[in-house]
């Protein structure tokens, strides 16, 4: 076939739009054939992003250091926005002149991420059609998966921030549409209303990043790359950089604000430039801000553990695999314009992220809880790994992470499947023996996540650290307090124990040990398509990291480098350790894969009597109470947002009603003491006069009743219909007049 | 594409369209309103597109627009009480039901 890549891509893309558009109209009369439908039509879209993948690799041109292959057309101009903007690329100036540019970006970046959703979002349709059988609307949740699908597909696809937004805002919508899929549950109803709401603060601040790089570079250069497969944004950013500090300075200030050296110009003048305003920093934190909503970042991951009221497919696609992960996306698509204080930050989110993910993955005992839990913390590893420099180690772990997390929701959704809607993991327990697949899958995905050595996990988590364990260095070796930057890199391997931990815990608690409800898990079974995606997710993340698929290579190769002004050397903006760290770094995290099971099954062995002694030990209790709330982050939005909120309305209705109120009472008395007056003259006086005439008018009247049915919309016809008749016989006149 | 003042008229009149059509076909009262409310956005729409295409740099129209959804804010307060009474009324909001405004 003679397609190029972005238009085999484009075809993938539009294959679950099109199952959602035949879903949404002709769902219902297909009945059990529209899980069918849609479960094709994103298996085609697998195909062809494998096949797009494969042709990818093969290119000649992908044994240069980057490549891309991008559209970029002209599609929005907004009259008097930044028309003359000297930091618009002369290059995409020609093409496109001031025009908002939407168009197709194809790099190693997109193609990974095509391959890595369409897969996740095959397995999980395949998983839907047994798990939504008995669901009234089973060919609206299709609908609504084609429509993700698509969303998501064409987030990835997207070559400027402003058509990366519209689809932003699609994913968003559809999880909003999922999480309440059963909606007439007071639950998942709360849950999606919150989810919106939270979102709508990243969203906001999204909205706001651009507006600054919009007011700074003029629309044009919001694109990525143009059709040449020239970096677009990123050149923009440094010219306009240049221009602002000017000449050699302007050079070196540049390559000091993107480049790992930077951490030296980030501690000395840390006031200067962070709190100084300087807007690309600001820039890129706003960005981030959108980020963190979407994936879930400390203090914005309140939404995701309540998002887990959807169907559990659901919460495996996109609570756990992909939508979460569009924030990563994110931050790595702007990554080469992200300044050093704006990449702290990043990391230093990230990094509280992790930690508190997993302390409260610690105590929570609803399964699917924790797992919501343990994506925040996963995703704060992948922020880190970004925000201290290592673009590669975040996005594989991005990619690791949507196989064993998958794989872990849907082990978790067979399980709530066959207890009958039940997820609490203290009515568990035993279950290996009833359903042995589910559980051996769910076992893979922990040795997974947990880091166990030759499990995908493991090779992305140890890159990921060593790149922290760098970054950390660097940042201590200048004037930034020693043991504060090496919390950057010990509370994540701390973390990592931590994950082993509770990992075990959950695993032991619902498949381990003796059944706690024998009642409830008497027909516990599997069916044969749950099983078969289990298999196919489990497999993966076991193999998902080997040299063999190429995937941290293949991902290095979506970086541009960004070449000095003037030439001189290009920087490289990622940190790539060396292998002497990788094996150093890995002496200490290493031991969590056998820490982990060995401190879970130990203290769970026999259920939770343990465990439940040891939290009533005073002291131990509060820290108990705090995590098991979740840090307590819903009560304080609660109190401080919505009931701040409902406050400030009843102030404002109570000044209504007794300040507003009181003065329009005062005049009304008045008046009535007025008419009262007056009301004598009339009855007397007018009165006789008026009774005459009214006595006229009720024959006029009764005249015109019978077209006054009493029905108000024939009312409106009639009143548009006469002024549509006025306009065109106005039209009709002034025609006639010329 | 270069937006034009026409482009924005468009889409207002098939707002406008899209309102007048649902309050005539729609018999439920909540439906007329939100007719209602498409209708008013219509108006708004023309307000900030002639305010931006004919009175560069200034702000009257984006102002006036403001108002107009205020005004439906507190439209859609005083129709929801009167939805409120007529289904108090009529055990319904079927707004066929109640023809007791002829005569």
């Amino acid at each position: 076939m003679g397609l190029t890549v972005a238009q085999i891509l484009l075809l993938a893309a539009g294959m679950p739009l099109l199952s959602f558009v035949l879903l949404i109209f002709f769902g219902r009369r297909m009945g059990y054939m529209a899980g069918a439908v849609g479960t094709l039509l994103i298996v085609v879209t697998l195909g062809l992003s494998v096949t797009a993948s494969i042709e990818w690799v093969a290119k000649a041109e992908f044994n240069q250091r980057h490549y891309v292959e991008a559209l970029a057309y002209p599609w929005i101009t907004l009259p008097g926005v930044g028309a003359e903007n000297p930091a618009t690329p002369r290059v995409l100036a020609n093409s496109v002149g001031s025009a908002l540019v939407m168009g197709v970006l194809v790099d190693s970046l997109t193609v990974t991420m095509f391959v890595m959703v369409s897969l996740v979002a095959s397995v999980v349709h395949l998983f839907s059609m047994a798990y939504m059988k008995e669901d009234p609307r089973y060919s609206r949740y299709f609908a609504y998966l084609g429509l993700f699908c698509f969303s998501m597909l064409g987030l990835v696809l997207a070559n400027s921030l402003i058509q990366m937004f519209v689809f932003w805002e699609l994913v968003g919508i559809c999880s909003y549409l999922l999480i309440g899929f059963w909606f007439e549950k007071r639950g998942p109803a709360l849950a999606s209303k919150k989810a919106v709401l939270v979102n709508r603060v990243g969203d906001v601040s999204f909205l706001i990043g651009i507006g600054i790089l919009l007011l700074h570079l003029g629309p044009a250069s919001l694109t990525f790359f143009d059709g040449q497969g020239n970096a677009v944004l990123s050149s923009a950013v440094q010219t306009a950089v240049h221009q602002e500090m000017g000449g050699a300075e302007g050079l070196q200030g540049f390559a000091r604000l993107l480049s790992p050296e930077g951490a030296n110009y980030l501690t000395h003048n840390f006031g200067a430039t962070f709190w100084g305003y300087n807007w690309l920093t600001w820039a890129g934190l706003c960005i981030f801000g959108g980020a963190m909503a979407k994936s879930a970042q400390f203090p914005l991951h309140v939404w995701l553990p309540d998002a887990m009221e959807g169907p559990t497919p659901v919460s495996a696609l996109i609570h756990a695999a992909t939508m979460v992960a569009a924030g990563v996306y994110l931050v790595a698509r702007v990554f080469p314009i992200l300044t050093m204080d704006a990449r702290l930050v990043i990391a230093i989110i990230g990094c509280i992220t992790l930690l508190a993910g997993a302390l409260i993955a610690l105590v929570q005992t609803d399964i699917k809880r924790v797992l919501a839990y343990s994506t925040i913390s996963q995703l704060g590893y992948m922020m880190l790994f970004l925000g201290s420099g290592g673009y590669v180690a975040g996005l594989f772990h991005l990619f690791t992470h949507a196989f064993f997390k998958s794989c872990l929701f849907l082990a978790a959704g067979s399980v709530i499947h066959a207890l009958s809607g039940e997820q609490d993991m203290r009515r568990m327990g035993g279950l290996w023996k009833k359903m042995p697949i589910t559980a051996g899958t769910f076992l893979l995905a922990v040795l997974a996540i947990s880091g166990t050595p030759y499990f995908s996990g493991y090779y992305s988590k140890e890159l990921g650290l060593a790149g922290v364990y760098e970054y950390a260095m660097a940042l201590h070796q200048q004037s930034l307090d020693r043991h504060l930057a090496m919390m950057l890199f010990w509370v994540p391997v701390a973390t990592s124990y931590l994950t082993a931990f509770y990992m075990w815990r959950c695993w032991w608690l619902t498949f381990g040990g003796k059944a706690r409800d024998e009642e409830l898990g008497e027909h516990a079974h599997e069916t044969s398509l749950m099983t078969l995606s289990l298999i196919f997710l489990g497999g993966l993340s076991v193999v998902a990291g080997y040299e063999f698929f190429r995937v941290p290579s293949v991902l290095g190769k979506s970086l541009p480098a960004v070449m000095a002004l003037g030439g001189g050397e290009a920087l490289t903006l990622s940190v790539m350790p060396s292998e002497d760290v990788q094996a150093m770094v890995s002496q200490w995290a290493i031991w969590a894969f056998v820490a982990g099971p060995v401190a879970a099954i130990g203290i769970y062995f026999a259920g939770f009597g343990l465990a439940n002694r040891v939290r009533r030990l005073p002291g131990v209790n509060l820290v108990y109470l705090w995590l098991v709330e979740g840090m307590y982050f819903d009560a304080l939005y609660d109190g401080i947002l919505v009931n701040g909120t409902k406050a400030f309305s009843v102030t404002l209705g109570f000044v209504d009603r007794y300040v507003v109120d009181g003065v329009v009472n005062m005049a009304g008395y008045a008046m009535r003491g007025v008419s009262r007056l007056s009301g004598l003259m009339d009855a007397r006086v007018v009165d006789g006069a008026v009774n005459g005439l009214a006595e006229a008018a009720r024959l006029g009247g009764r005249g015109v009743l019978a077209p006054q049915g009493g029905r108000i919309r024939i009312y409106v016809l009639g009143l548009f219909t006469v002024l549509a008749a006025v306009a065109v016989g106005t039209v009709v006149y002034v025609l006639a007049a010329r | 594409m270069v937006l034009t003042l026409g482009h924005f008229l468009m889409v207002s009149v098939l707002l406008l369209a899209a309102g007048v059509i649902t309050m005539i076909v729609k018999r439920n009262a909540i439906g007329i309103l939100m007719g209602i409310e498409l209708i008013l956005n219509a108006g708004a729409l023309n307000l900030v597109a002639f305010n931006a295409f004919g009175f560069g740099g200034k702000i009257d129209g984006q102002i006036f627009a403001l108002f107009v959804i205020v005004i439906a804010a507190a439209e859609a307060a005083v129709a929801l009480a009167i939805i409120l009474n007529f289904y108090n009324n009529f055990a319904s909001i079927d707004v066929e039901k109640g023809t007791s405004l002829k005569g």
